[in-house]
């Protein structure tokens, strides 16, 4: 009798990463005129696809990551489906996670702090690569708001320590790292509605931070519930929109199509799962 | 869940300040009108479709459950053919809830979104009633209608989110725990459906 396949697989027997072959965000988290600086004058045409990497900001060095880690990356890309809230659903939204930690280093270390949380509490082996990875991260994070340079990578690097704290069992500090999430999306929505004079964008932030929001909204309710406390986040509601921000968010979602983010695969899982599927959105806010 | 979670911070804060007279009344208002956008979720026509689905699913359910009794009305004659539940789905018995009727579900995603629909409404009827156990019939309904989807969900109730445990934790609460209902677990080895014998 064969044993019933392991819901993780062991971290020895993962194959190492491969990068994807493209980061889906990175036109918007960064602008053109970074990525014609960093290409080589003998670049292909954006078409060709094996070439589409080149246009991506060059990965961050760190020589802080080890060969051991690398594994942990592995895991983060087949695992973490199952572990963060929603990305069951939005398949793509890992490997976005992955890419962009390619090139933000705070959340390259958030990333493996996370994996090596879940991967070695599986195989014993301790918090410890965890805890080391999760001190870089807040080190850098805390030298990036020293310096009042926040950016998406952040938020989300910021959302991962929370989701460390939850799976550690410190809620309180998790709830204080949601609160600091808080004041960064704001900032980041305010820094964009400044630079698009004064108009609301639905490109105020890529649909990927949008998704890692609404899993920290999802985090904020059930450890308000479970202290019995009042959610960190501001309540949404949606009879105080006006028509424009009605307006604004069938933008949104039609710019979260175009970015990657869109029902199709969900209804493809479903599909493959039962035999009934949705047409349109079932969510509940 | 997040919006309701602010109205009971807020129905906690009245409690602890104000005059116990007015106090319900001002709780009732800021829920009713959570309770009517809560509500209006399975008015939207994605949720409206499902619902016929699931409807017509247990139609058919019921029909073939008709025909291995031997008497003569077969529903799935009738219907759409391609409603029909397949082969290897009609051979998975549902579990049932008590001795409630078992429930045949043909969208799990959408019965595991109608639970977790459900738990938010418990929670949101524990606001102005904060008493585990109350008979409050909506509650009640919900909690039942509840356990028996997460019953009927066969592999998938297997795999618990936080959602699935915070759901069946509510039903408890609405169910009034031990004092209201002496609960057992017996495996009947003559029944292929697990049930839950109850005393109360």
């Amino acid at each position: 009798m064969s044993a019933a396949p392991a819901l993780i697989a062991p971290l020895s027997e993962l194959p190492w990463p491969t990068l994807p072959d493209r980061d889906p965000f990175h036109e918007l988290l960064y602008d053109d005129e970074a990525n014609v600086s960093e290409s080589s004058s003998n670049e292909s045409t954006p078409q060709d696809a094996s070439c589409v990497f080149k246009y991506s900001p060059a990965p961050v060095p760190d020589t802080e990551i080890r060969p051991s880690d690398l594994p942990y990356f592995n895991f983060f890309l087949e695992e973490m489906d199952d572990v963060l809230p929603y990305a069951n659903l939005f398949p793509s939204a890992i490997q976005g996670l992955f890419s962009s930690s390619i090139h933000h280093k705070a959340l390259r270390h958030s990333v493996l702090s996370i994996s090596a949380l879940i991967a070695d509490k599986k195989s014993a082996l301790g918090k410890e690569r965890a805890l080391e990875h999760l001190q870089k991260s807040m080190t850098l994070i805390n030298s990036s708001l020293s310096a009042v340079e926040v950016d998406e990578g952040m938020a989300i690097s910021i959302f991962m320590l929370a989701y460390i704290n939850v799976a550690s069992g410190e809620h309180s500090t998790a709830r204080k790292h949601l609160r600091g999430l808080g004041m960064v999306l704001d900032q980041l929505q305010q820094d964009h509605f400044v630079r698009n004079g004064g108009r609301k964008s639905p490109f105020a932030m890529s649909p990927l931070t949008m998704l890692v929001w609404r899993m920290a909204i999802r985090m904020d309710f059930i450890i308000a519930i479970i202290y019995a406390r009042r959610p960190v986040f501001p309540m949404y509601d949606p009879s105080t929109l006006d028509s424009s921000d009605v307006l604004e968010l069938h933008r949104i979602k039609r710019s979260s199509t175009d970015n990657g983010l869109f029902p199709l695969p969900i209804r493809l899982r479903v599909l493959q799962l039962q035999n009934g599927h949705l047409h349109g959105s079932p969510w509940i806010i | 869940m997040h919006r309701a979670c602010h109205i009971s911070a807020d129905a906690m804060a009245i409690r602890q300040t104000r005059e116990p007279s007015t106090v319900e009344l001002q709780i009732e208002a800021c829920v009713q009108p959570l309770l009517q956008r809560h509500r209006k979720w399975r008015d939207r026509p994605v949720v409206r479709e499902a619902i016929e689905r699931e409807r017509n699913g247990q139609l058919i359910y019921e029909s073939s459950s008709i025909k291995n009794t031997g008497l003569p009305i077969d529903l799935s004659a009738i219907l759409p053919t391609a409603q029909v539940p397949s082969e290897e789905l009609s051979e998975d018995i549902p579990m049932g809830f008590l001795d409630y009727s078992p429930m045949y579900l043909t969208n799990f995603f959408y019965n595991n979104l109608l639970n977790h629909w459900r738990s938010i409404e418990i929670y949101i009827s524990l606001i102005t009633t904060p008493d585990w156990g109350s008979c409050e019939p909506i509650r009640l309904a919900s909690a039942v209608e509840l356990c028996r989807t997460h019953a009927a969900l066969g592999k998938e109730r297997n795999f618990l989110t936080t959602g699935k445990i915070w759901g069946l934790h509510l039903a408890g609460i609405a169910f009034g725990g031990p004092d209201s209902y002496q609960v057992t677990f017996v495996r009947e080895s003559c029944s292929p459906v697990e049930r839950i014998s109850v005393d109360h």
